[in-house]
This record gives structure tokens, sequence and C-alpha cells, in this order.
């Protein structure tokens, strides 16, 4: 039989709990700064053999990808060699894949997404690459269809980096070829998929559904040209003085398996993305 | 009656658990609704320890979660250390060795633990919120819980229900 009421009706157990929920609450209230030093050296130490070895699992996952691949374009080249058509479909899908980084005309790194598991995951991820291979506070993160955010917390092996979705994030953007600018924010309260709004725009400034917005690269934080999503509809009218549009993000944060991080500072990337206008 | 090989072996589960939090999870698709394998190895000590140790696991897990994902820093460790508890209570107040009982225990708590994080962290607001707590939260509770009883019905005989101490 099992012995419940001594043990369970003791006061220990009563403080224990209250000392950790006053030592949880403090850290919750705990300045930004502090915070994030505090869970840095939490990765670095405590968590770090465990970040290397989902690293490492992510790597395995993507050497299975790229061998499913090489056999599939070995099975291609066997099967259609005489069909040139279907090489060629082949060859345009893998250069999508790899012709990111191929054009990016600055110096960056791929790194890979440690996905965790709370519910705010998504505002922040971590990356598997930090100090050692140069990744600095602020640099931007990009992924294949366009902006993922920006470095915020810079550790030996791994980075972490706050996401669109975050609720500080906000990006100079322009259109149409510079007539329309304005700023990019999260927008909260639009239904289960996070989407962005387009703020400030003026009241004249006229944008088709559809049309694709890039950061205009004011700001210094964000080079100019990456795209950051297309234009849904008009959200707001402010009657005389500016517009706001719902933007449909380039890139989901959740999606994303790999990004590339931007080491070097440039001012235009236009010619790494392709515009669809 | 002799509980530390059983302890012992409990231990070896938890651990396991862990590592597969870093390893096999990361290949289980979205990671949302992904189960939360930390946090199963929490539940699972927690509905067989005293709340104060249960507690302290807890905190300790939250604050490793609150380093993963440092958007709201502390948020974590106050919702596990309140899920840590609750197990370990109500574990005391229900019937333990009951598998539905404990299907509804280890739901219960995924949830709350996500609701806990969510509001603790107030970062999600409006339709998020509501996403977040009726799909993604009820989705993540739904695989945890089954990943619990996979673990359960595999070791039932280590994890037969007893106070450790």
């Amino acid at each position: 039989m099992r012995q419940l009421s001594e043990p369970f009706s003791s006061r220990r157990d009563t403080l224990t709990f209250v000392i950790c929920l006053i030592f949880a609450v403090t850290a919750r209230l705990t300045p930004a700064t502090y915070a994030e030093a505090i869970a840095s050296t939490i990765r670095e130490t405590v968590l770090s053999p465990f970040l290397r070895l989902q690293d490492e699992i992510q790597q395995l996952r993507v050497w299975r990808v790229r061998f499913e691949e090489i056999s599939a374009r070995a099975d291609s080249v066997s099967a259609i060699a005489g069909n040139v058509q279907g090489l060629m479909q082949e060859n345009a899908r893998l250069r999508a894949i790899l012709g990111l980084r191929a054009r990016m005309p600055v110096h960056h790194i791929a790194a890979e997404v440690l996905f965790q598991t709370q519910q705010t995951e998504g505002t922040t991820i971590i990356v598997s690459a930090g100090e050692r291979e140069g990744v600095w506070r602020w640099a931007p993160v990009v992924a294949l269809g366009g902006l993922v955010g920006s470095v915020q917390t810079v550790d030996r092996n791994t980075s972490v980096v706050h996401t669109w979705t975050h609720p500080n994030f906000g990006v100079a953007v322009t259109a149409l070829g510079d007539s329309v600018v304005g700023l990019v924010g999260p927008l909260f309260g639009g239904g289960a998929t996070m989407m962005l709004e387009l703020r400030d725009v003026s009241y004249e400034g006229e944008i088709p559904e559809g049309t694709p917005i890039f950061t205009s690269g004011l700001g210094g934080v964000y080079p100019r040209g990456i795209p950051v999503g297309r234009i849904r509809r008009v959200l707001d009218d402010q009657v005389g003085w500016s517009r706001s549009f719902l933007v449909e993000p380039a890139v989901h944060p959740a999606a994303v398996s790999h990004v590339l991080i931007l080491l070097a500072e440039t001012e235009d990337l236009s010619g790494a993305f392709e515009r669809r206008q | 009656m002799n509980t530390e090989p059983r302890g012992f072996k409990v231990g070896l589960v938890l651990l396991a658990l862990v590592l597969m939090h870093f390893t096999v999870r990361p290949l289980l698709g979205n990671d949302r609704l992904a189960p939360d394998f930390l946090l199963l190895a929490l539940m699972l000590f927690a509905i067989r320890s005293r709340p104060a140790n249960a507690a302290v696991a807890g905190f300790t897990v939250g604050i490793l979660a609150d380093a993963l994902s440092p958007v709201a820093f502390g948020a974590g460790a106050l919702a596990h250390t309140v899920v840590g508890y609750l197990q370990a209570w109500g574990k005391a107040i229900f019937f333990p060795d009951n598998l539905l009982v404990t299907s509804g225990f280890l739901f219960f708590g995924s949830w709350l633990r996500n609701f806990l994080v969510l509001l603790a962290g107030g970062q999600t607001r409006g339709a998020e919120l509501f996403w977040a707590l009726t799909a993604w939260s009820v989705g993540q509770a739904i695989t945890t819980t089954v990943a619990g009883l996979l673990v359960l019905l595999t070791f039932r005989r280590w994890f037969k229900i007893g106070i450790i101490e």
C-alpha cells in the first residue's frame, strides 16, 4: 500500500514549490540582456552536447535527402537518357535548390534550424552556426524564399534568430520599383497563420494584389532586395494619411529547415533572389 | 520493498527520453505537433515522486526549455514547475494505476504546460493564441500522450506506480 498522507502533506513540498515559483517568476522578470546571457550560458554548457547531437541528426537527414537526390538523378539519367526535356526539368529543379547559395554575392554561411518544442517557437529559432563560424549579432538571415529575420544572440556553436514573427520585428520595404515604400511588421490577430502587415504607405500608393515587396536597405540591418512577401489586400484606410496592407510572407519560419546567414555587410542583394513581378 | 533497482531502470528510460528529444524528435515532422519527450520525461518522473522533487525537476526542465526558446525566458520554468507539482499531487489523489487516468494526466499536463507558457510569455495574442491553445497545443498533447502510453506499456513493470521515497 502506498504511503500518501505523510509525505504529501509535508510543508517541505509546498515550500519547495513556492521557492521554485519565485525563481521562475524572477527569471521571467529578468531584463532581456541578463536573460539572454543566462540562456546563452546554459546552451553553451549543459545543453551543448545535446544541441551538437541534434545538429548531427539534422545533418544525417540532409545527407539522406542528398543521397536520395543523387540516386534520383542517377535513375533519371539512365531511364531518360533519350528524354532531354525531362533532364532539363530535373536540372532546373536542382538549380533552384542550390541556386540561392551560388547567386548570393556576399560572404555567408548555411546553417540548420534546430527546432524546439515550446509554443513560442517560431518567434525565435536556434541555428547551428555561431561565433566559431563568424556569425555576428544582427546578421540578416534568409532562406530560399526570402527574409527569415536577424541574429539576436550568438553562442559559440549556435545562434538565436529573431524571425519576422517576433513582436519587435520591423523592416523597411519597397515595392513596384521604389514607387511604394513602407514598414513591415508581424500582424497579430489575423488567423491561424501568421501574416505580415505593410504600414505607413502613402495614400496615393496603389499596390495591386500579388505585388512582391522587398527590403529597401534602409535601417542598416537588412540589405536591399530580399523578398519579404506579397501583397494580399488593403487592411486599413486612414483617410488622407496612410494605408496598411496584408502581406503574405515569403518564408514561414516553421517550414524552414536551413537558412543562410549573411556574414558581410552588403547594400544590395537584388540579384540573388529571382524577382517574379 | 526494494525499489532502487526499479528506480535505476526508470531513470534509464527517462534518460532515453531526454536523448530522444534531441535525436528522434527532429525527424518526426511538424515541430509544433511532435511529442515533447522532455516534458514526457518530467511527467513520468513527477507521477512517481514527491511534489517537492517534481517541482524542482519541473523548474530545471523549464529553465532548459527556456534556454532553447529564449523569447520569454522564465515562462517555461514557471509552466514546468506548476505541471510537475500538480502531476505529483494529482497522482496522490486519483487512481494512479489506471491507464486511462494516466492518459488524462499526460494530456492535461502537456496542454497546461503550453497554456502557461503562452500566458506567462505574453507574446501570443488574439487569434494566434486561440489557435495555439485549441489546435497546436491539443495536437501536441495528443502525440505526447500517445508516446507516453507507448513508453508505459513497453516498460509497464518498471513503471508500476509507487512512491520512490
